[in-house]
């Protein structure tokens, strides 16, 4: 599958294949098998270009999502961060991937620590060579940026809101000024209001500090307003891929007709 | 009582109120809920979270909290008493199942893991209805069948864990179903599915629940769903039913500057516009504003919103709490 060549391919996936080892019933039991999350798939993600990855629940897109970030090991095929291979990477090619590429969690929950002022969370993500003050603004800056006040600075998570939460994480993950956020399904806990408040806030973000980022999400007729390209999941496979507007009006394959169906579109 | 016989409502709500003890203040949750769901009928409550629809829901099982101090008037057709919520606990287990059934948001915490799915389906039957084994098992695949499952004798045989989100869901909803209740209450039993199975899954309650002339009160997130499904609204906002009445006038003339700010976003995205959300938040219930809650959300807010709770309208089959709808 060729990618309209808006820049250079940033993030790619070849021929990649995640496995997990079906454990059986018990913690006694023994290994029965395997069971096949991503199936050979070609993806490519270039600079200057948001994507969406949509698909049924169990298609395989979390488990795409943990290999692109290094956090799976693929079974076969090979994952390129600017044309290097991700799994070959050492010391500061693998440091300058973790700044390049951040993670959004859908568990906003999860993802604060609780015992840790909002400030603080932010902060470790910040080069330690900053001043403190430097510190302290750029921490009211990243809090400014998600429409927070800097008040939130010294609250703890248990003290905010869902969308609050993941308004930090935002701010958290754009703390080392990063080129990529990969967002799994970073709305779909939250009510519709507060999912159209960060929608508007990731276009903001993409539109003043040029952050793209590619979405995974169930929900077509939520995505459609934030990406250039859609790639449709089935099965561990990418089925359909191709420019938003093109996929939502002719939709070829039946996972994509069905998500269109779905969202209400057609 | 033949109870298949009896129309009308099934259950009533009156003025209930709930409010949680938090170091010595009292939190108040909800309060003056007045509504009925009716045989056949099925009612959408809508509303952003921390509206206080689940308390809600499970106050109508008596399932609050421990410290929840719980007002109001609680009536069900089938069974005589004046008030619900006076029962003691054993009464209350007689009637959760068997009057009313219910249905949570995750399946895995309506079922219990150590025991086989049949297993725990035949016990709830066989403590509802008097059936030998051998007809409490045939009672139970004729469930699963009825709420869509496919391999039924697998199914049986299945632990909890073994199924898929979208099939524990259909067993959690042939839990609930099995003691025949007159009532059903869904609290936002969809949430962690896709929306294909979503769907189906909703299109099989509502079916069963119309067959039998059950009443179904059900949370939902999706308007769309509650616009397809639901015979009457529930739209709620920081513990008050802003609106309700039947779901299409709802829809196609709201009242409440609440429930239009939801629809717009709704209607926004099947235009294709990416709407404006409603600015702010839901009020935590530790600083709810004084007034109507919604003022400081509100864009027809005057100083009389700050100062007076809303006054509740009621019109033909509908009921408004806003000072601008007269």
């Amino acid at each position: 599958m060729q990618d309209s060549a808006i820049g250079k391919p940033m993030l790619e996936a070849r021929n990649l294949s995640v496995h997990y080892r079906d454990r059986g019933t018990g913690p006694w039991s023994r290994s029965r098998g395997i069971q096949i999350a991503v199936d050979r798939l070609t993806l490519s993600i270039s600079s200057g270009e948001t994507m969406a990855l949509v698909g049924r629940s169990g298609c395989g897109k979390t488990s795409l999502m943990m290999a692109l970030l290094r956090l799976v090991k693929p079974l076969k095929g090979e994952i390129l961060f600017r044309k290097q291979n991700l799994w070959q990477m050492g010391g500061e090619g693998l440091s300058r991937f973790r700044h390049s590429v951040q993670p959004v969690f859908q568990n906003f929950q999860a993802s604060l620590n609780p015992q840790l002022k909002i400030a603080t969370s932010i902060a470790d993500g910040l080069s330690k060579r900053l001043s403190r003050h430097q510190r302290r603004e750029r921490i009211a800056e990243l809090l400014q940026a998600v429409d927070l006040g800097d008040r939130f600075g010294e609250l703890y998570p248990h003290q905010l809101s869902g969308g609050q939460k993941q308004r930090v994480n935002i701010a958290r993950a754009l703390a080392v000024q990063p080129d990529l956020l990969l967002l799994d399904e970073p709305f779909s806990a939250q009510d519709l209001s507060i999912q159209i408040s960060l929608m508007r806030l990731l276009l903001r973000i993409r539109k003043e500090q040029g952050v793209n980022y590619l979405l995974i999400s169930h929900d077509l007729g939520l995505v459609r307003f934030m990406v250039d390209q859609v790639a449709v999941m089935q099965a561990g496979r990418i089925v359909e891929k191709g420019v938003t507007s093109q996929i939502l009006q002719n939709p070829v394959t039946k996972a994509t007709r069905e998500l269109v169906q779905q969202s209400g579109l057609s | 009582m033949d109870r298949k016989t009896k129309s009308g409502a099934v259950i009533t709500v009156r003025d209930l109120s709930l409010a949680l003890r938090r170091r010595k203040r009292l939190l108040p949750i909800f309060s003056d809920i007045s509504f009925q769901l009716e045989r056949g009928k099925v009612t959408a409550m809508v509303g952003e979270s921390g509206s206080g629809k689940s308390l809600l829901c499970r106050s109508l099982l008596k399932l609050a909290p421990g410290d929840a101090e719980l007002e109001g008037n609680l009536q069900l057709a089938a069974v005589t008493a004046d008030n619900l919520l006076r029962l003691p606990e054993e009464a209350w287990q007689k009637i959760r199942g068997r009057e009313i059934g219910m249905l949570f948001q995750e399946p895995a915490s309506s079922l219990n893991p150590v025991l086989r799915c049949g297993r725990q389906i035949r016990d709830v039957v066989r403590t509802h209805r008097r059936l030998t084994g051998k007809e409490a098992r045939s009672a139970v695949l004729e469930l699963l069948a009825r709420v869509g499952l496919d391999d039924c004798d697998r199914v049986y045989r299945s632990y909890p864990h073994e199924l898929s989100g979208g099939m524990a869901q259909r067993v959690a909803l042939a839990l609930a179903l099995a003691g025949e209740p007159s009532v059903c209450i869904a609290d936002e039993p969809f949430t962690a599915l896709d929306a294909v199975t979503r769907e189906s899954i909703i299109r099989t309650v509502v079916t069963i629940m119309k067959e039998k002339s059950q009443a179904l009160l059900i949370v939902l997130h999706d308007l769309e769903l509650a616009r397809n499904y639901s015979d009457r609204l529930l739209v709620m906002y920081a513990g008050q039913i802003m609106e309700s009445g039947p779901t299409d006038l709802v829809f196609a003339n709201p009242l409440h500057p609440y429930t239009i700010a939801l629809l717009n976003i709704m209607n926004g995205l099947r235009s294709g516009i990416l709407p404006s959300s409603i600015p702010g938040e839901v009020p935590s219930v530790e600083n709810l504003p004084s007034g109507c809650p919604f003022h400081p959300r509100c864009p027809r807010a005057e100083s009389i919103c700050r100062t007076r709770a809303a006054p509740v309208l009621h019109q033909a089959h509908r009921t408004v709490a806003c000072h601008f709808v007269t």
